[in-house]
């Protein structure tokens, strides 16, 4: 069954605080969407309504014909993976102990992962390439290693679409590239990807089949959605970030260039 | 970690606590080998007579044998306490007292001991107070939403517990300083002397209901110690796993605080120093930590009454043992981590 995420005007913010309003969008399965803003626009809350973890303020999100907000949170955690941005935990598990948590979402509240579980999760580790980190601990691996792992805990959840928040960020310019490159792997095998970024030529590599999307969200709230190529103009980003900014064409694609900067 | 592994460490702590409470059970200033030991433990199963001196059985199953349960389930329900807190806390250097639990039941005793009610009225007031304190800093760290609800927890649980602080203290300032304040006192730094069967009576099953939800929990327990968010998109009722992991230790300390006085450290420094050796994964960590927990302590209170003249108390010494120790496993964690 291939549904797809959607979502519908919607308003998006806390009871107090509106942040961003009438974000429609389709995610088809097998394709990406980048989320572009500056700091504080709304990227993270997005998410939250997304994942069903903050009511939206009008609106509404769908999977497939079902509206998000009557399904339970197990049903929810079983379609849609959350891949947070690596930090090293509280506590020093390892890898694999990372990855079965995933499996929560498939366990009665008593039990504990059994040999399935366990083979799911390598499973995931191996389609990553990382089958090696399972007994290494979690907190010793790299930014980027630990990316993956949790990208890697996202697909032993058995979802069918992948949230990644920021996961670009605090990784070196290696590491980058290596997280973008299994995005752009787990697109094309057939997984629906959102991730948010602060580097427009991210979402430009990733996002370049013809069903891939970019959403971008100013900090005043307005949004922009369309084909990753034609919104990202260099005067869209420039009116985005507030820079003067250009793009100019670089042998793999457009590169991002920005001016001195005025000052604001 | 791999299962081999993990057999050890189980194999080993078992051993450890099966030995210690053989050795326990026959040192003291009755001596019973270990000979006799069994001969009387057999004899209790099969109600035949036991090759032992007279009265060693009174020693055995009235006197003895209550105190060494009790100071083996009180330091296992301290360490699973600790251990799910810390989880709880995302913090591994959090205690099964950061809710207030020790200081509330110690404010019902020393209260209790101040107006002069009977020992069971005591203990009583002990267990409720603790239930008391937990219960009013779970009610207001759950009013004050809209900011991290673990942070909001722990501020409340120090202001309180420093409220109840300065009521001990008031307590204390207030009692016949040559009758009840030694009482008070000797209640603080804890005991096991005077553990009784009818204690156990009522500690004991407490302890071990308690036990079972954290037991059954203690895969999913792992996921608390994951960002809210995160853990909720996993989907892990957080809110709910975490007041199961409030109460059920809650329980838990307050029935052992309130048949053996305070005990400091073994709920702190235990499960920091299992998940040392055997890892966080929560699963793994509270068998464990209990199996230790309680061999620590029951080592701790037979150190207490054998090595000198007078009692050691079971509070003095686990300080005394602790510090130390969980200095240098701070030392040593904080080392490997930079």
């Amino acid at each position: 069954m291939s549904v797809g995420l959607s979502a519908h005007a919607l308003t998006i913010g806390y009871p107090t605080r509106e942040l961003a309003r009438d974000i429609s969008f389709t995610l088809e399965p097998g394709s990406a969407m980048a989320i572009l803003g500056p700091n504080g626009s709304g990227k993270t809350t997005l998410f939250r309504t997304l994942l069903g973890l903050l009511p939206a303020r009008g609106g509404e999100v769908k999977l497939g014909a079902q509206a998000i907000a009557a399904m339970t949170p197990t049903d929810i955690a079983r379609t849609i993976a959350y891949v947070p941005q690596a930090t090293t935990g509280f506590f020093n598990f390892h890898v694999i102990e990372v990855v079965e948590m995933a499996r929560a979402a498939h366990l009665a509240w008593y039990a504990q992962p059994g040999a399935r579980d366990r083979e799911i999760a390598m499973q995931a580790l191996a389609d990553l390439n990382i089958r090696h980190f399972a007994t290494r601990e979690f907190a010793e691996l790299s930014g980027g290693e630990r990316q993956l792992v949790l990208i890697a805990r996202a697909l032993a959840s058995e979802a069918r679409i992948l949230l990644l928040d920021e996961p670009t960020a605090s990784l070196d310019f290696g590491n980058q590239f290596l997280i973008l490159d299994a995005i752009s792997r787990l697109k094309n095998s057939g997984t629906a990807v959102i991730f948010t970024t602060h580097n427009p030529e991210h979402a430009l590599r990733v996002c370049t089949g013809t069903a891939d999307r970019t959403l971008t969200i100013a900090r005043d709230g307005s949004i922009a959605y369309g084909p990753t190529a034609a919104l990202l103009t260099g005067d869209a980003l420039a009116a985005l970030y507030g820079l003067p900014i250009a793009l100019v064409a670089g042998p793999n694609g457009p590169l991002v260039q920005v001016a001195a900067a005025a000052p604001r | 970690m791999p299962i081999t592994r993990t057999t050890t460490l189980y194999t080993l702590a078992i051993a450890a606590a099966l030995g210690m409470l053989a050795l326990s059970l026959s040192v003291g200033r009755f001596p019973i080998s270990l000979a006799e030991l069994f001969s009387l433990l057999w004899a209790q199963l099969t109600s035949g007579t036991a090759n032992a001196p007279a009265n060693a059985d009174v020693v055995l199953f009235n006197i003895r044998g209550p105190r060494i349960v009790a100071a083996f389930s009180v330091g296992a329900a301290l360490a699973a306490a600790g251990a799910a807190y810390q989880n709880l806390f995302r913090n591994p250097l959090v205690s099964p007292d950061i809710l207030g639990v020790s200081s509330g039941a110690a404010l019902g005793a020393v209260v209790g001991i101040f107006v002069g009610l009977p020992i069971i009225a005591i203990q009583g007031l002990a267990f409720g107070g603790g239930l008391v304190a937990v219960g009013f800093i779970y009610f207001v760290g759950d009013r004050i939403r809209g900011h991290d609800p673990v942070l909001t927890l722990v501020l409340a649980g120090v202001v309180i517990g420093s409220l109840l602080g300065s009521g001990i203290a008031l307590t204390k300032y207030l009692a016949d300083p040559y009758n009840q304040l030694p009482a008070i006192t000797y209640w603080l730094l804890g005991s096991f002397a005077s553990i009784a069967k009818k204690d156990l009576a009522v500690a004991l099953p407490v302890i071990v209901i308690a036990l079972l939800p954290l037991f059954l929990l203690r895969w999913r327990i792992n996921l608390l110690s994951l960002p809210d968010d995160e853990a909720r998109a996993l989907g892990l009722d957080v809110r709910r796993t975490r007041f199961i992991v409030i109460v059920a230790p809650t329980l838990m300390t307050a029935a052992a605080v309130a048949i053996c006085g305070i005990i400091g450290w073994v709920g702190l420094v235990v499960p920091h120093a299992v998940r040392l050796i055997a890892g966080a994964e929560f699963s793994r960590l509270l068998p464990l930590a209990a199996i230790i927990g309680g061999t620590f302590m029951l080592a701790i209170d037979t150190l207490g009454r054998t090595m000198a003249q007078i009692e050691i108390p079971p509070g003095v010494l686990t300080a005394a043992v602790g510090t130390p120790v969980f200095i240098w496993l701070m030392a040593v964690t904080f080392r490997r981590r930079a």
